[in-house]
């Protein structure tokens, strides 16, 4: 919980950047030395040290269990639909909804979808 | 073809759909490129056991495409760009089975330049097919392949082994078609001929076959065409009259699809012939030799018969080693080597060998007959020869005798 001390754009912040760094964008040190570089007047510096290494920790295992639920959940989502040979357009939607939050890139989906499709096919010979 | 446009093709639905009966004569023929062994959009296979010059077959007939001449003496239907693949050796070797090829043909590097293409797995392995979590089957490099190879607008892909081009069980069936399935898409899309070169064990004599190939039949039966490449076996040296030294340099290809081989005589013959590179340093002053295949004929056995000798020998064959006796059509034990009519033919010149090959020529082509007859001393039958007149040897406007 934040501390009414704590500065609160970087706070808000925090999960944003936690997602980023799940998806492999920027790197988690980049972030943990942005935030520390980030104005916190008033702040008491080593519980806002503590309460933001917490809560990135947090984002960061939080969007990397979505990333994985998400998978999962497109490949649940393909399996019938690629068995009924479903055209393309009905498999690209399929795919997104699976995603609602958009834990995965989406080039991330598209090779999903691309390889549950080249098996798909690699399967039928 | 991209993923989705596959996609669309197998996801489109499946209709029963009537033969659409088009003039015979409005259908486009086959695109054939080389002899009866090559073929756009087709895959073929030509398998041979270790050592027998299938890589300087291989070579040859792409050399043969690129610059449309037929070098091993098979018609080039359609000159065009081959990629020749080889999966095992450096660039260097590459470069030396080509010098020699070029070499022993008398091609310069013009010829070839711009239309002949070499990949060395060494540099870059090419993964058609393989496993990708240990169940199902993925296709890394068959899009690459495929539009490299339209990109160059080129006409055959050999693959040098095809064992190299894929991470699949080679003992199992689906595994196999699946990998000369993935060729096969590479041919349609390219519009190019793919060479499968197979390795195959040879059987006990020697002989090989495509019942011999490696792992899975599948391969095989995918193939458009499949030849086999066998070194020269000492019974068909014996037959046409080579020596056992120059035996080992001469191979013979045959379509291993069909269930009879043609005699040596008929068969397709190449010679592998040692190049001298002249690439001699102070540490290997001889250089290298590197083999490449020539084409090579059988020698004629009628070359030092005169049509006017053969008609004499056939004369003494009629007449036959005594009153009431036949000459043999064989040699086979010491009571009958005398009644042999190789020995008629071996007083015109002629040896042992190419004595049977002309016999064996004149029994194919019915000029000599057998037939049982009588033995007057032996007073039981056996088998002799009798000369059919009607199909000896003709008499041209010279009049001088000429063999069929």
């Amino acid at each position: 919980m934040r501390h009414p001390t704590d500065p609160e754009t970087p706070w808000r912040a925090i999960p944003r950047l936690g997602k980023l760094v799940a998806q492999g964008l920027i790197g988690r040190d980049e972030v943990r030395a942005a935030l520390a570089a980030a104005p916190a007047p008033g702040a008491d510096a080593s519980g806002w040290r503590a309460r933001r290494e917490w809560r990135l920790a947090d984002a960061i295992a939080g969007w990397t269990r979505e990333r994985a639920r998400a998978e999962a959940a497109i490949a649940r989502v393909l399996r019938p639909l690629l068995a009924a040979r479903a055209p393309r357009a009905v498999l690209e939607s399929a795919t997104e909804s699976a995603d609602p939050r958009g834990a995965l890139r989406p080039g991330e989906r598209t090779a999903l979808l691309h390889a549950a499709v080249a098996a798909a096919l690699a399967g039928w010979r | 073809m991209s993923l989705w446009h596959r996609w669309s093709q197998a996801a489109a639905p499946l209709a029963a759909v009537p033969a659409a009966l088009p003039d015979p004569a409005a259908i486009p023929p086959r695109e054939w490129l080389y002899g009866t062994r090559l073929v756009r959009r087709f895959v073929s296979v030509l398998a041979a056991p270790g050592g027998a010059g299938k890589s300087a077959v291989a070579l040859g007939q792409a050399v043969a495409l690129a610059t449309g001449r037929p070098i091993l003496g098979e018609t080039v239907h359609h000159a065009a760009p081959a990629w020749v693949m080889d999966l095992e050796d450096p660039p260097d070797e590459m470069d030396r089975r080509l010098a020699a090829c070029l070499r022993l043909h008398g091609l310069a590097d013009d010829a070839v330049r711009g239309r002949l293409y070499l990949h060395s797995g060494r540099q870059r392995r090419v993964t058609i097919a393989t496993l990708a979590d240990g169940m199902t089957i993925a296709f890394p490099d068959r899009d690459a392949v495929a539009e490299a190879a339209s990109a160059r607008g080129i006409g055959l892909i050999v693959v040098d082994p095809f064992v190299k081009s894929h991470a699949l069980d080679e003992n199992s069936n689906p595994h196999m078609d699946a990998a000369a399935t993935a060729w096969a898409e590479i041919a349609e899309r390219a519009g190019a001929a793919v060479l499968l070169v197979h390795h195959v064990r040879k059987l006990s004599g020697g002989t090989v076959d495509v019942e011999a190939a490696r792992g899975a039949k599948a391969l095989t039966d995918a193939a458009r065409s499949a030849a086999v490449l066998t070194s020269m076996t000492a019974e068909d040296a014996l037959r046409l009259g080579v020596a056992p030294a120059e035996r080992r340099r001469l191979v013979r290809l045959d379509d291993a699809k069909s269930n009879m081989a043609p005699l040596a005589e008929q068969a397709r013959w190449f010679r592998l012939v040692g190049i001298r590179l002249g690439n001699g340093t102070a540490t290997y002053p001889a250089g290298d030799s590197v083999a490449a295949a020539a084409p090579w004929q059988p020698p004629n056995p009628f070359a030092d018969l005169s049509p006017a000798d053969a008609n004499r020998a056939l004369d003494a064959i009629a007449a036959g080693p005594g009153e009431g006796l036949l000459y043999t059509a064989h040699r086979r034990g010491a009571e009958v080597s005398d009644r042999w009519a190789g020995r008629v033919l071996e007083g015109f010149g002629l040896d042992e060998a190419t004595a049977a090959r002309v016999l064996a020529a004149w029994l194919r082509s019915g000029v000599l007959e057998e037939t049982e007859y009588r033995h007057p001393q032996q007073r039981r039958s056996r088998r002799g020869l009798k000369v059919n007149d009607a199909k000896r040897p003709t008499m041209t406007g010279g009049g001088e005798p000429t063999h069929d």
